[in-house]
């Protein structure tokens, strides 16, 4: 890989700091040549840190329920819809507004439950340990995981006193 | 055979507590068993699972760096910020000898700290630049986002010329640090332009200008 450019790892996800920043603030994963880069984007502006693959001690992977409580929350919505769609006589029933409803809550839930289980990703280094929020979902995690942990042994194989 | 992890004694390795990776929720240690396992295990307290992928790195010994050695013949080359001190290299952004203690390693380059210092403030050395403005999104959005929204469609007065100046004022200025075309401007160009002759037709029109 030329220096200076990166591949893509991840799309850019919300990283939660406070309540405004889950809005603007999203984060991305990118593959250097001897780094991990993590950039956070509010769209006019971007805050970059770099991960060397030799100074990456751990990364620890921890399931979350975030893809519970999306469940319930569509879930929920998803059977109020089912009640009122039900309780309507046959000629209401074709509304389009039922249709547009049906894709807006039966879509998320559909994505939410295909995309596996959610989690939270932890980089470790001497100094820090670092969120990545880009990996929120067990597989894909995994999936980064497997492609930069053979760059991670090289970069440190000779370093172990 | 005594069992290793990244070919360090385990004995040794569980000597140096405080190294083992802890759960992120409950701070507890993780067990060695757990440790670069592939499937997800439950935390011993907080029954959070798990995968814990651990690298040689966390078993390093810190380097402890040299002070500089002092400089013993006479005519010897010194480091330029302490004159007594033997020079061991020069800085890669000045060329000034440097001795032990003020040479700074980064990425095997080595700078002086006050180039360091230079090139994080002024954006020279691209591995330490923490952040960059994106006037390219700013410019599209600033010719773009008042047409989007039609109720504000009267901004553009002001927000098209706002957009144009700084799409050529910034033109030549670093965009994002990742691969990024400058699309973004010349559209942002484009469209500003746009806005700024239908201003000025629609002021020439409303000051009589056609029926003259």
């Amino acid at each position: 890989m030329p220096e200076g450019e990166y591949q893509r790892l991840t799309r850019p996800r919300v990283r939660h700091k406070n309540i405004l920043s889950s809005v603007s603030t999203r984060s991305s994963l990118w593959l250097g040549k001897d780094h991990l880069l993590s950039i956070d984007s509010n769209r006019y502006s971007e805050e970059y840190k770099r991960f060397y693959f030799r100074d990456i001690q751990a990364i620890t992977i921890r399931t979350t329920k975030r893809r519970a409580t999306w469940n319930l929350v569509f879930g929920l919505l998803f059977i109020i819809w089912l009640g009122t769609f039900v309780s309507v006589d046959a000629v209401q029933r074709t509304n389009p507004f039922f249709a547009l409803w049906f894709v807006f809550l039966g879509v998320p839930l559909l994505l939410n439950n295909t995309m596996g289980p959610t989690c939270a990703t932890y980089l470790r280094t001497a100094v820090q340990i670092e969120v990545l929020p880009s990996l929120n979902r067990v597989r894909r995690a995994r999936r980064i995981l497997d492609r930069i942990r053979p760059a991670i042994m090289a970069a440190q194989e000779q370093q172990v006193p | 055979m005594a069992e290793t992890i990244f070919g360090l004694d385990s004995a040794a390795v569980r000597d140096q507590g405080s190294l083992q990776p802890t759960c992120p929720k409950c701070h507890a240690l993780i067990p060695e068993d757990v440790i670069n396992k592939v499937e997800l295990t439950p935390c011993t307290q907080c029954r959070s699972a798990l995968q814990v992928e651990v690298f040689p790195a966390l078993f390093r010994r810190p380097v402890i760096e040299g002070s500089g050695d002092i400089a013993l013949v006479d005519g010897e080359a010194t480091c330029f910020y302490h004159s007594s001190k033997k020079a061991v290299l020069p800085c890669h952004g000045c060329g000034r000898f440097l001795c032990a203690l003020c040479d700074c390693d980064l990425n095997g380059e080595h700078f002086c700290p006050s180039c360091l210092e230079t090139g994080k403030t002024k954006g020279r050395i691209k591995n330490l630049e923490r952040h960059r403005t994106l006037y390219d999104t700013i410019a599209l959005h600033l010719a773009v986002l008042p047409l989007a929204v039609l109720i504000f469609w009267f901004a553009t007065f002001i927000t098209a010329p706002m957009a144009l100046f700084i799409a050529i004022r910034y033109w030549n200025a670093p965009r994002s640090i990742i691969p990024r075309t400058k699309i973004r401007y010349i559209v942002a160009i484009v469209i500003a332009a746009l806005e700024i002759v239908a201003w000025a037709i629609g002021i020439y029109a409303l000051s009589g200008g056609f029926r003259a």
